[in-house]
């Protein structure tokens, strides 16, 4: 290392000379108007930038002590300082300037190698992220507006073209910021465009050791042109201002002075940083030092700032790069927020439907295995019917399945039934009166108060809830739910479900009720000593037509307590879709618990026939 | 109400014995001295778990007199288990377990687990059948045996837990085609044949008195 920088040093040293006269004159001129150009461009954010020189112009040298490199930074400025001709200059140098990069790959490479080992500039950084963030302290529009200003100033054509020799520069190095591509790796980057920190560290060193001209050969076309603008546009200081940054500077500058010889550097290098102390004192090349010291001190913080436990940058520039395809923690919180909502609706939908299910229902109801038993006592009676037929022959045998389709045929549930007596046909009174007539012409003593119970609460659920509506049509709908345990729900949504699941629930207790009353049914049949099939088969036929009769009517009188519901609430608080929806499903459960009930009459007919042939 | 497997039980047994009363207490945990007659079959259902699985019992509680033997014999057919229950202080019950075993097999699968239970085991003051003897009559007929008392609730878990564990062994072993409705044993709604391993959901649900 220490090697490799005092050969970077001595290469250095042979070219600095030279363009040390240049940057004489360029710092005598520039020294003139700069006062001039300060009072003339009041209050920049450079002047007040300064403020905080002292402490960010401080911490460096004692970072940096050890590198030649990084003690140079702040006073390399003063090279570039732009008079028109070395202006133009430095344009014409850094229009090749990969011709001069790639003539010097040894400085750059030193450059490079002096950065990592400095603390402060340790990391690589592309000009087009420096530029940004250096910059940044300015605004960059500020900072195009201000060199203007300061151009203008001056008042010179000289300048105007320099201007506008500058301008696509600048343009070059913004659009240079905006094309940043955040993917390429920060190493090859700063490779690339042979600058960045380390061509930063590297000016500034050749800087205090040789002067102006050097600083072109190192330092990328965008920096040198950078540079100068920056110089133009801090051109003019507060000269209180001025002086006392000039002073500190000086100190800096001496003590970075004194910690390179400390380092050990060449007699020579010594020399030329002697030469170069004087010459800025003599110059006043502070002028121009103290702001970019504002500048690059700010830059320096910044970037500081921005590195802490990130070296180079990579997480930031990761955090950055990747923000158009990486979902950001407010999409992602979004889109959590948004599953859980569809996992609760989804729970909540399950809940109901398992709630409504007819089916879960009737099983609770033990409707179910009623009629898995009443069907094991008809593949019974089935069987029994299917010995004795194969027992028979002859005239018996004709006389035999006779009787067993005469008994099928009584058992056909005539299917026109006349819809005029609906309401009458489903009301308990008829259905009580059916069924006690047909026990007793089926002789069987079957309880049906079971049954009757059912209709009856349903029957008792159903008059509560007109009456509620009839009554008190502004109550509100959790005022009339509050027979069922979802009094705490206010939604009308909720309240129409809660018909509807009062609906299905009515249905399948009925259902399984009935289920329940056929069993018994077949099963007392079987026990009858004498049988009568037709009258029988008449009862049977009336029990399942005045029970189907009763769950059209209960569907119906649900149903119309839904629509009604829906329209007593505001039409914009419920779907009428959502409505008719439940309606449907109220009428086909109801279709359902009709099928049931006849396939459970249909199970008698082997139980009617075994007592018909007994 | 999701399980895992559904065991259909099969309740057989004199008149009197306690029948009803013991589906009543394993359903319900009380105890109903007076009873009406059980016409034809009666049904009870309760969640138990075996092996952290929720196992609903379906239990058929049949008529236990003469006249509904017939009727009672169809459904024998698809039960996984049986309680055949006598009563300890009467004799005639013990005497006719033969019939019923007979009745029982031949109506039922092979492999229909049969519990033997002596009821009424807090009257033992009325004691008519030893307990050695109601354990060799199991022996002999190759039956799981117990002495349970309806009203004290005494075994009354015990017998039909350890019924279900002996087919949910059945079923392990592979005895038990699970596929088989014929069998009584159904296979719940989110439990898939082809894995069986597979646990329900509701295994912390706390349905009462489960087992292990």
């Amino acid at each position: 290392m220490a090697n490799s920088e005092s050969e970077d040093f001595e290469s250095a040293d042979e070219e600095v000379m030279k363009p040390l006269e240049y940057q004489d004159q360029s710092h005598q001129k520039c020294r003139t108007p700069s006062p001039e150009k300060h009072e003339a461009s009041p209050p920049r954010p450079a002047s007040q930038e300064t403020a905080s020189l002292p402490s960010s112009t401080a911490s460096p040298p004692s970072a940096t002590a050890p590198n030649p490199d990084s003690l140079g930074a702040k006073p390399k400025m003063p090279l570039k300082s732009k008079t028109k001709s070395q202006s133009r200059h430095r344009h014409k140098d850094s229009e090749d300037v990969g011709v001069s990069n790639t003539s010097r790959p040894n400085l750059v490479d030193g450059g490079q190698k002096k950065k990592s080992g400095s603390g402060k500039l340790g990391v690589k950084i592309t000009p087009s992220s420096i530029l940004p963030s250096e910059i940044g302290a300015l605004d960059k529009k500020e900072f195009h507006e201000k060199t203007k200003v300061s151009w203008s100033d001056n008042g010179s054509a000289d300048h105007e073209e320099i201007n506008d020799s500058i301008r696509p520069l600048l343009d070059k190095l913004s659009s240079l910021d905006v094309v940043d591509t955040p993917d390429q790796a920060t190493d090859s980057t700063a490779e690339k465009h042979g600058s960045g920190w380390g061509s930063w560290g590297q000016w500034g060193m050749s800087t205090i050791m040789s002067g102006a001209s050097s600083v072109s050969s190192h330092v990328t076309q965008g920096l040198s042109t950078v540079s100068s603008v920056i110089e133009s546009g801090l051109g003019a200081e507060d000269p209180q201002e001025m002086a006392r940054i000039s002073v500190e500077t000086d100190k800096s500058m001496n003590l970075k002075g004194e910690e390179t010889c400390a380092a050990g550097q060449t007699v020579s290098g010594f020399n030329v940083m002697g030469n170069v102390l004087k010459f800025v004192e003599s110059t006043g090349e502070m002028i121009v030092t103290s702001g970019l010291n504002t500048l690059e001190s700010l830059g320096k913080k910044t970037m500081d700032v921005l590195q802490e436990g990130d070296p180079g940058l990579k997480k930031k520039r990761a955090l950055f790069s990747r923000e158009p395809d990486k979902p950001t923690l407010s999409q992602v919180l979004k889109e959590a927020r948004g599953r859980a909502e569809i996992e609760d609706k989804e729970r909540a939908e399950a809940k109901h439907a398992s709630r409504a299910r007819f089916e879960t229902l009737f099983d609770d109801y033990r409707g179910m295995v009623h009629l898995e038993a009443l069907e094991m006592l008809s593949n019974t009676c089935q069987m029994k019917l299917e010995a004795k037929l194969v027992a028979l022959s002859g005239t018996p045998l004709v006389e035999f399945q006779r009787k067993l389709i005469q008994v099928k045929e009584q058992c056909d549930i005539p299917d026109d039934e006349d819809d005029d007596e609906d309401e009458d046909r489903g009301s308990i009174e008829i259905l009580e009166r059916d069924l006690t007539a047909a026990m007793r012409g089926l002789m069987v003593p079957v309880p049906h108060t079971k049954l009757i119970r059912v209709c009856e609460d349903t029957d008792t659920w159903l008059a509560t809830m007109r009456c509620i509506q009839d009554d008190d049509t502004q109550t509100e709908n959790d005022d009339w739910v509050d027979e069922e345990d979802m009094a705490e729900d206010s939604d009308p949504q909720n309240g129409l479900r809660d018909i509807h699941q009062q609906a299905i629930r009515a249905l399948a207790r009925f259902t399984a009720a009935v289920a329940e009353h056929f069993h018994k049914t077949a099963e007392l049949l079987l026990l009858k000593e004498e049988h009568n099939s037709q009258i029988e088969s008449q009862c049977v036929v009336m029990m399942t037509s005045v029970l189907c009769s009763r769950v059209s009517s209960v569907a119906a009188r649900f149903s119309e307590l839904l629509s009604a519901s829906a329209n007593m609430v505001d039409s914009a608080q419920v779907d009428h879709n959502d409505v008719n929806l439940l309606i449907t499903n109220v009428f086909l459960e109801a279709s359902n618990s009709s099928s049931y009930i006849q396939d459970a009459s249909l199970l008698l007919i082997p139980v009617l026939q075994l007592g018909a042939v007994q | 109400m999701s399980y895992a497997y559904l065991f259909k039980y099969i309740i057989i047994g004199d008149t009197g014995v306690g029948k009803s009363c013991l589906l009543l207490q394993f359903t319900d945990k009380r105890f109903q001295p007076v009873h009406d007659l059980t016409i034809g079959v009666e049904f009870g259902a309760r969640m138990i778990t075996i092996d952290g699985k929720q196992i609903k019992l379906q239990i058929w509680d049949t008529a236990g007199q003469e006249a509904f033997r017939s009727i009672t014999r169809s459904y024998y057919r698809g039960a996984a288990g049986a309680l055949l229950v006598y009563d300890i202080t009467r004799r005639e019950t013990f005497n006719h377990l033969t019939t019923w075993l007979e009745d029982a097999r031949q109506h039922s699968n092979s492999n229909m687990v049969i519990m033997l239970i002596g009821n009424k085991s807090d009257l033992e003051s009325r004691r008519e059948v030893k307990k050695e003897e109601g354990e060799a009559f199991a022996h002999e007929h190759g039956l799981i045996f117990m002495e349970t008392s309806a009203k004290t609730a005494a075994n009354v878990e015990e017998a039909f837990i350890n019924t279900a564990k002996e087919i949910y062994e059945k079923i392990q072993e592979g005895v038990f085609d699970i596929n088989n409705e014929a069998n009584g044993i159904k296979v719940g709604p989110q439990h898939s044949p082809t894995n069986p391993s597979l646990s329900p959901n509701g295994q912390d649900r706390g349905q009462g008195g489960g087992c292990c």
